[in-house]
């Protein structure tokens, strides 16, 4: 069961779009706007691994893993499957099939191999439902057994996750969140599939339990060679269980690689804040916590070229300057305060040293010096920055916002200010055999502030957000 | 100085399927300006005694009996009104779910300022003011602006600064967390305990951490109790627990947590599930699922001890004290695990020989 040459799940290309627009008045006004959930990923999964696929919340994971099983249509890209398909010379023969490709009744033929685990077990269960035929639905919809068989099959599965086989006859709200799981599990065996989907599997449940379900997936992967999707956004567990990791961001891959390369250097900046957020249990654990600026952006909307950039704690500055990194992203902040905004106040909470007079304040009531050191003060920028360019353009922008010139203000912040991040788009650099970063930082093309574009078209030409 | 002290709470809930007692008999204080963990599965009656701390157990639950004096006046016998004067003036409770804690036709602002008029009697403008300084403080951008926008407009981190902020509003003495970041993504989950830590610093509050997150109590507490089936198991500073825990149900849950860079290939588990309140098992309710239980384990019910000396626990702040039968030596096989301290990390990982028992 160890053939790893050939994938036995490819994704090509995997997008998924979500209309986000509010009906047929707004198609026909051509005013729709797409959630791009799962933008343009390549994926594989090889036979017997388990690969873990992590992410903050709305970075797309549960997307891609319903639209790996067409569970929901993907809007773009191919998903191959190697499907066994038994010649005369022995087992072991694969078809490549495009799951995209395939009707519907094909697809409901190949669910026999390609199965799913849902995070919530309370609401995937049918509670009209014996357990029993929760778990012997699937038999009979593929006609794999009836009558006693059935019965046999259905005591079978429930011993083998762990449960009692007398309780067949129960419905599931006589059972506790891990026995849900259990069942769930029990479901997605019961057609002796190749490839399961897990996703979540363990979030809602307590960590003794969670230590139970992880250990019985990985018993069952031993036992029937299965290979695991695994879905979750809590790194340790995801660490525990992997073989390789995918860490998504914003509907693409940050970063893959196998479990030892993710976690442990180079890291992608995304991963390394990831890493460094997980609370240690250890009282006297001193570690460096990085905190990311801001929070996800929209995607409907997603930043231009890296998406992470306008987080990202190592956004590299322009080559020109000379800068630390804390105070270039402090500006990067800024400027994207400054995009976002509709009013000058609204850059920082206002304070005239607290007189006692509690009208609110405007950008009439204090001194431009004063408004300047707030400003300052609310990015963590220092009061004078040592690039006098630097200083300059800051200096200037200010002004410009004191003066309530917004659009100017965001003009001169936006043409002194740009990293290459937000301009190039990093793509996948393999920083080893096993491992592919998508980072500007490990990207050859760019490399000492000038980017050589491999594809004919300079650096420039595509400058524009 | 003590700030609350709770003696011999029990709360019950009937229920058609019988009588829950989800806290039986507990005990526990908390000093000024510490930040104190309660740490447990689900229905182990960690959410009910924060409610019983701010008297909002409903029918058909009611508080049995004990008390909870705060600050030296029993909160169980004042009237609803001394009650509701207390209650997010000096202790203020910050919920899991914030979107659920928000209300949605008002204003965050408004929500925040209105507990500010309430209990601070500042007037509209005043209590504008200090709202928005609040929700800067608790690191909302733009807090001018976002006084006005409701909760809907807020991310789920967002949200949960905004209940901060309205916990912090009136600078209570006494802040109950209930697992105040089990909803949120790790890096929002990092920001918000930092907040809330350097906070109760800044406001010198004091905190009661509810949490199933071994990890989030390292991180922010000082001292901690594990409750079982509704009573303390363990109660200890926080190092000692971690370094040295002396309760089986304790070390259990250490061992089960997948760690970053051990290389273990199956995780430790406590086999079975939580009891059901209705029917405790009798003597030790952590017996069918402890590996070290014997016979006596069936009898007797443990008191809280000092591992020690092997006496009754004297409630005192920063003792130790862990309710097994091993430290009254009415165990025979004793416990038998070892704390393994990973060298390069330096991170304690409890070794339970013969934990693994998956049924």
């Amino acid at each position: 069961m160890t053939r790893h040459d050939e994938p036995i799940l490819r994704a090509e290309n995997l997008t998924k779009y979500y209309d986000s627009s509010g009906g047929v008045i707004d198609n026909l006004l051509g005013n729709s706007q797409w959630v791009k959930a799962v933008d343009g990923v390549d994926f594989e999964l090889r036979e017997g691994e388990t690969l873990g696929v992590v992410g903050e919340s709305g970075c797309g994971k549960s997307t891609l893993g319903q639209a790996l099983l067409r569970l929901i249509e993907p809007t773009d890209g191919s998903i191959y499957y190697q499907e066994r398909v038994d010649s005369e010379g022995g087992s072991g023969q694969r078809e490549e099939i495009d799951l995209t490709e395939v009707s519907s009744s094909r697809l409901r033929d190949l669910r026999t191999d390609l199965q799913y685990i849902f995070q919530d077990p309370f609401s995937s269960l049918n509670p009209r439902l014996t357990v029993g035929d929760i778990i012997g639905e699937p038999l009979d919809i593929h006609g794999i057994a009836s009558g006693e068989d059935r019965d046999e099959h259905i005591y079978d599965l429930l011993e083998t996750v762990g449960l009692n086989p007398s309780h067949a006859h129960r419905y599931p709200h006589e059972f506790s969140g891990g026995q849900r799981q259990r069942i769930g599990i029990a479901r997605a065996l019961a057609v002796d599939p190749e490839v399961i989907i897990c996703d979540e599997p363990v979030s809602a449940l307590d960590v003794s339990v969670q230590a139970q379900i992880l250990n019985l997936l990985e018993d069952l992967q031993e036992e029937f060679g299965l290979s695991y999707v695994f879905i979750a956004h809590d790194l340790s567990v995801v660490e525990h269980i992997s073989d390789r990791i995918a860490v998504m961001y914003l509907g693409e891959f940050a970063e893959v690689g196998t479990t030892e390369d993710v976690f442990s250097p180079p890291y992608h900046p995304y991963t390394e804040a990831l890493l460094s957020a997980i609370p240690e249990p250890d009282p006297l654990w001193e570690g460096e916590q990085i905190f990311l600026s801001g929070t996800v952006p929209s995607p409907i909307d997603p930043p231009s070229g890296c998406r992470f950039h306008t987080r990202c704690p190592r956004v590299i500055p322009p080559a020109e300057y000379d800068l630390e990194q804390e105070v270039w992203r402090s500006i990067m902040d800024l400027k994207l305060r400054v995009r976002g905004v509709d009013t000058a106040e609204a850059i920082a909470v206002l304070d005239d040293g607290g007189n006692g007079d509690n009208e609110p304040l405007t950008l009439d009531d204090i001194a431009r010096d004063n408004f300047d050191s707030q400003v300052r003060a609310e990015f963590d920028l220092p009061q004078t920055i040592a690039d006098p360019t630097v200083e300059q353009s800051l200096s200037q922008a200010i002004d410009e916002l004191y003066a309530k010139n917004l659009g100017a203000a965001q003009d001169l912040l936006e043409d002194a200010f740009t990293s290459p991040c937000e301009v190039h788009q990093p793509e996948q650099v393999p920083t080893g055999k096993t491992h592919r970063i998508s980072c500007l930082l490990y990207d050859d093309r760019y490399d000492d502030g000038q980017f050589r574009s491999t594809s004919g078209g300079t650096g420039d030409a595509i400058a524009d957000d | 100085m003590t700030l609350l002290e709770v003696n011999d709470l029990t709360v019950k809930f009937y229920t058609q399927d019988g009588v829950v007692t989800a806290v039986d008999n507990l005990s526990y204080q908390i000093e000024s300006g510490e930040k104190f963990g309660v740490v447990g599965e689900s229905g182990a009656g960690k959410s009910v005694t924060a409610l019983s701390l701010m008297r909002l157990i409903d029918s058909p639950g009611q508080i049995e009996s004990g008390e909870i004096l705060f600050k030296g006046e029993d909160l169980l016998e004042m009237s609803e009104e001394e009650v509701r004067n207390i209650r997010g003036n000096e202790i203020a409770m910050i919920f899991q779910d914030a979107q659920t804690a928000l209300n949605p036709v008002y204003t965050v602002g408004e929500q925040i300022a209105e507990a500010i008029r309430h209990h601070l009697g500042h007037d509209e403008a005043e209590a504008r003011e200090r709202t928005i300084q609040l929700l800067d403080r608790v690191g909302i951008p733009e807090a001018e602006t976002r006084f006005s926008d409701y909760p809907h407009e807020f991310s789920g981190g967002m949200q949960q600064r905004a209940v901060i902020a309205m916990a912090l509003s009136c600078d209570p003495d006494l802040l109950l967390c209930d697992e105040p970041t089990t909803a949120l993504d790790v890096t929002i989950e990092a920001q918000i305990l930092e907040e809330l830590e350097e906070l109760a610093d800044d406001f010198d509050t004091a905190i009661q951490l509810i949490t199933h997150d071994l990890g989030v109590v390292a991180e922010v507490c000082d001292r901690v109790m594990v409750m079982y089936g509704g009573k303390p198991v363990e109660k200890a500073p926080v190092e000692e627990l971690y370094y040295d825990p002396k309760h089986p149900y304790t070390v259990g849950l250490m061992s089960s947590i997948p760690r970053v860079g051990d290389d273990r290939d199956r995780l430790q588990t406590i086999p079975g599930t939580m009891p059901d309140l209705v029917e405790l098992p009798p003597g030790c309710s952590f017996h069918p699922r402890c590996p070290y239980a014997e016979e006596s384990c069936t009898r007797k019910e443990p008191p809280l001890l000092d591992p020690e000396t092997g006496e009754e626990a004297a409630g005192t702040a920063n003792e130790h004290a862990a309710a097994c039968l091993e430290y009254s030596g009415e165990l025979q096989g004793g416990l038998d695990y070892s704390v393994e301290i990973n060298d390069s990390q330096g991170e304690p990982t409890a070794v339970n020989p013969e934990g693994d028992r998956n049924d």
